[in-house]
């Protein structure tokens, strides 16, 4: 076996998915589940980025609108719109995706800092780059996505 | 069979796990009521229900072959039978004993528990205690004779039917599982039958059902993971005397919990931290008996527990009325164990100081005792409860006491709140937050609500309120909105605001499970968490004080919390609560004769009703569920609480349990269309109770007992000035039934028009809640210029105060308006009396 094909064998695995023309990666052993969209409960007053409450199972998950929180901007879901409910230090919180792609071993050593050229707000939630095949993979820092501070102070602002 | 053989056949583990969970469970139930003896609370039952419990349990353990069980509960038997046959009176040497047999017991079903054997306890020397307390020393040899007979019987009778079962925690653990399985499964099924079935309305409603029905189970099966908080204070008033004992002081304890509920896994995380705060409450709180008295406190210390919801917390309150902590001690203390410097302990504040207690190792060599010292401080306490994500605080003051309070915001917590709408989103307001409703149409809203610097306010019955309207504060009103003009307003209270909180809708209260909002939406400033409703619907919890806050009530001149004057002046009535079928309920304590207990079983069924044979006469027993809607019927009880009414038959109704008296003023009840038997609701101790117009359930259910005793012919008519229409109606109507010929008037110039231009009335009965007291002074007038006519005075006020002034006045006698089926046998009495002197 090849020294490349060794480091991925030990790789840690990724679960893939895709907002707008990106690919990003979440660790696999933080996410605890990927469903279809379903229609969240709005909550009034919640910061900008929170697109509401998902009733999985009972339990009430926050809602994260990914690509409001990464650029500003928000879109109807479609047929394709996935949930991703990760865990976080605070309790399960779900993402608003576009689609789900693959799950992947990236090695760890292939991990670049993502580029200058990233608008800031971006790269506050990206934790590194990682080149796959002829695309980018971005992996996602879910914690900054999470945080509702940087999402308020923006809207204070 | 050898001995060995046959013990091993009887003492099969489910038994066994039987015998003991269930013997432990009555041993605990026991010490309780022992405990309240002790305390001087006996309750009239006890030598009773102690004998049986000895008894069931005896015949068991002599079933299972536990000799030294079966000695120690035949002796407690023993001194109990004797004392029950004598009707002797429970000594305090009685009850120590009694506990002590207890404990003993209890010892001897742990190691039962533990070990499957008894183990090495020596109850002879109690047995024998026992027997001297009851002089009866054959009776331990004479019933060794009749154990198998007894036991054989015994065990065949059980305790009747229960509305509980006992369900292995593993299963149930596993239900909970499966249900929480079947919901994932759920969503993936409505998922698919929605892409396949999009067009299909049938596949629709099969969606539904299905998500409906396995949220609805998935909510019933977490409710079973509920423990009362009652199950961790019952255990505190005999740990608190156990410390009592060994610190030489005196404590007396009270407990409560208002039926707080929490998750059975932070019972454990619970309790620990409760025990240590009570143990040093007694210990280093309270003073020895003659310390006190020298303070002029009582010489018993008051150790109060109190629990309850506050959003989606769960608060534990120890309180004690020892010495206080006294932070020029405390900081005196720390300093001596090098914990602060000189520094610290002079710039150090009284807060400061209070929170030295939680560092650790504070407590010192010197006052750890053997209870309190066991290497847990108030340091581990808060560790153990902030890890659970609460925490501790301490309120003190030298000389008067300490209260300790404990946060728990938990995963499971239930409250019942009120559910309203507004924008077309559910939002729960907690009960206990929830001061009263009023609906206002438009009309009234222009009335009532006026601007006040700057801010619109809601005047009501004399005070002001801030109006908040829910939509706005919540930014979720549209454009599309039109201006409501009738407004519906759910009066709040929090902390030091109480504010008119305007929603669209109110929908009904109900018991939710507060979930709370984490991650991004902690702390959120309106919410303090968010419930399922039974439809999968989501409601978020209202924070009443959040909510305020955001609408700029903080530090404004809010209402005085206790202003209860009416401009009208006050219409106060007593008021008995009570609950059945689970719902609050109230009659008016002037109907009520008295309340009894009785067993279940004495109430019979006769020609199709029930009835209890009550010296000599039959009490008609009423349920209020069979007239109006309530709620779902508890476990059936075997005693059965009565509230007898004061009719003209003997009438009762039979109800869950009574809560208390209140005092209320009757503009607060808030009219229920369409409810026969129901005045209205009202928001009384916190809860939306319905408001029962007696006489017209007696009458539902019972006509018979309101029929007057016979037709009553007066030599004229009755006037009847009452300002009220739907009651003047339903008064005429009463004593037209009762053959009487009846003219109704609404204010006092008809009254004299009727007077003057219709002769011959025979009496009058007079509405003395006319504003200024109109009608009390024609009642005066009447008396004068109609000396022929006799006057019934008619109030909202208790009768033995208005009773007396009305008769100052020249009125015959007053009648409560709530008690109109009194009227006609005081009239009737007043035909008698006018026949006599005729």
């Amino acid at each position: 076996m090849t020294h490349a094909a060794d480091a991925r064998a030990q790789a840690p695995l990724w679960a893939l998915f895709n907002l707008g023309r990106d690919l990003f990666a979440v660790g696999l052993e933080r996410v605890q589940e990927v469903l279809m969209y379903q229609p969240l409960t709005p909550v009034p007053l919640a910061p900008a980025h929170v697109a509401g409450l998902l009733n999985l199972r009972g339990e009430l998950v926050p809602t994260v609108d990914l690509r409001y929180r990464l650029t500003g901007a928000s879109r109807a879901a479609d047929a394709d719109t996935c949930l991703i409910v990760v865990s976080t230090d605070d309790g399960p919180v779900s993402l608003i995706v576009d689609s789900i792609d693959d799950i992947v071993a990236l090695a760890e050593s292939q991990w670049q800092s993502p580029p200058r050229s990233m608008p800031a707000d971006q790269r506050a939630c990206v934790l590194g780059v990682q080149a796959l095949k002829q695309r980018d993979v971005l992996s996602l820092n879910v914690d900054a996505v999470v945080d509702g501070r940087a999402v308020v102070a923006r809207q204070e602002a | 069979m050898s001995r060995r053989e046959e013990i091993e056949g009887l003492r099969d583990p489910e038994t066994m796990s039987l015998f003991t969970e269930e013997s432990l469970e009555a041993l605990q139930r026991l010490e309780i009521s022992l405990m309240r003896a002790e305390q001087g609370d006996v309750a009239t039952d006890l030598v009773d229900v102690m004998f049986r419990q000895m008894h069931t349990f005896k015949a068991s353990a002599a079933y299972l072959m536990f000799d030294k069980s079966r000695d120690l509960a035949h002796a407690a038997e023993g001194m109990l039978a004797q004392l029950r046959d004598e009707n002797s009176a429970l000594t305090y040497d009685h009850v120590r004993v009694l506990l002590s047999a207890n404990d003993s017991l209890r010892a001897l079903l742990q190691s039962i528990r533990r070990d499957g054997e008894e183990g090495a306890l020596d109850v002879a020397a109690l047995i024998e205690d026992l027997q001297r307390q009851s002089h009866h020393e054959a009776v331990s040899q004479g019933a060794a004779l009749s154990y198998s007979e007894q036991n054989e019987r015994d065990l065949e009778t059980g305790d009747g039917a229960e509305a509980t079962v006992r369900v292995n925690v593993r299963l149930l653990d596993r239900i909970v599982h499966l249900a929480t399985e079947l919901v994932l499964a759920r969503n993936q099924a409505v998922q698919q039958l929605h892409l396949l079935g999009r067009d299909s309305s049938a596949a629709q409603n099969t969606c539904m059902r299905l998500s409906n029905v396995s949220t609805d189970l998935q909510e019933q099966v977490m409710k079973t993971r509920m423990q009362p908080v009652a199950r961790i204070f019952e255990k505190i008033p005999r740990a608190a005397r156990d410390v009592a004992r060994i610190t030489g002081k005196q404590v007396v304890t009270r407990l409560h919990d208002n039926a707080t509920e929490i998750d059975r896994a932070l019972f454990e995380t619970v309790r620990d931290p409760i025990l240590h705060v009570v143990r040093n409450a007694i210990d280093h709180g309270i003073e020895p008996p003659q310390e006190r008295e020298r303070l002029g406190k009582p010489a018993a210390g008051a150790l109060t527990l109190r629990a309850r919801h506050v959003g989606s917390m769960v608060i534990v309150e120890i309180e004690d009325d020892g010495r206080g902590m006294d932070p020029d001690k405390l900081r005196a203390h720390a300093l001596g164990r090098s914990m602060i410097s000189s520094a610290e302990a002079l710039t150090m504040g009284p807060m400061e100081a209070l929170e030295l207690v939680f560092r650790p190792g504070f407590s010192t060599a010197a006052a750890v005792t053997d209870l309190s010292g066991r290497g847990v401080g108030m340091d581990v306490v808060r560790t153990q409860l902030e890890r659970s994500g609460g925490r501790v605080e301490l309120a003190s003051e030298v000389g008067k006491g300490t209260l300790v309070r404990l946060h728990m915001p938990l995963t499971l917590a239930i409250i019942p709140a009120l559910l309203v709408s507004s924008a077309k989103q559910r939002y729960a307001v907690p009960q206990n937050h929830l001061v009263e409703l009023v609906y206002l149409d438009e009309q009234q809203a222009g009335d009532m609500v006026h601007w006040l610097g700057g801010v619109r306010v809601l005047r009501l019955r004399g005070v002001n309120l801030p109006l908040v309207v829910l939509d706005e504060v919540l930014q979720t009103s549209s454009q599309n909105d039109t201006a409501a003009t009738d407004l519906h307003i759910v009066v709040v209270a929090a902390e030091a605001m109480r504010y008119a909180l305007v929603v669209s809708q109110v929908d009904n209260t109900e018991d939710i499970v507060i979930k709370p909002l984490r991650g991004p939406l902690r702390r959120h400033p309106a919410f303090g968490g968010v419930a399922v409703l039974g439809e999968g619907a989501v409601a978020l919890i209202l924070d009443v004080a959040g909510v305020g806050a955001r609408a700029g009530l903080e530090g404004m001149l809010v209402a005085e919390p206790h202003a209860d004057s009416s401009d009208t002046g006050a219409h106060r009535q007593s008021w008995l609560i009570f609950e059945a079928q689970g719902t609050p309920c109230a009659v008016p304590l002037s109907v009520v004769d008295r309340v009894e207990e009785v067993p279940a079983q004495r109430i019979e069924m006769l020609a199709g009703r029930e009835v209890l044979q009550y010296r000599n006469a039959f009490l008609s027993v009423l349920r209020p569920e069979q007239l109006l809607q309530l709620g779902a019927a508890g476990p059936s009880q075997q005693m059965q609480t009565l509230i007898v009414l004061d009719f003209a038959k003997p009438v009762a109704l039979a109800v869950q349990h009574i809560v208390e008296v209140v005092d209320v003023s009757l503009d607060t009840v808030t009219p229920c269309e369409g409810q026969l038997g129901a005045l209205g609701q009202a928001v009384l101790l916190g809860r939306s109770t319905l408001m029962l117009d007696v006489y017209a359930v007696v009458r539902a259910l019972a006509p018979q007992a309101t029929r007057p005793a016979g037709p009553v012919h007066l030599p004229g008519r009755v006037l009847l000035l009452e300002a009220n229409p739907g009651l003047r109606a339903t008064v005429s109507l009463h004593l037209a039934q009762a053959g009487l010929d009846v003219v109704a008037v609404a204010s006092v110039p008809e009254a004299r028009a009727a007077l003057s231009t219709q002769p011959s009335f025979a009496a009058a009965i007079a509405d003395l809640d006319l504003p200024h007291q109109a009608g009390w002074q024609w009642a005066g007038e009447l008396v004068r210029v109609h000396p022929e006519v006799a006057v019934l005075g008619w109030t909202h006020e208790a009768t033995d105060t208005a009773t007396p002034r009305a008769q100052q006045v020249g009125a015959t006698t007053c009648i409560n308006k709530l008690q109109r089926e009194r009227i006609v046998p005081a009239l009737s009495l007043l035909q008698s009396t006018q026949e006599t002197r005729v």
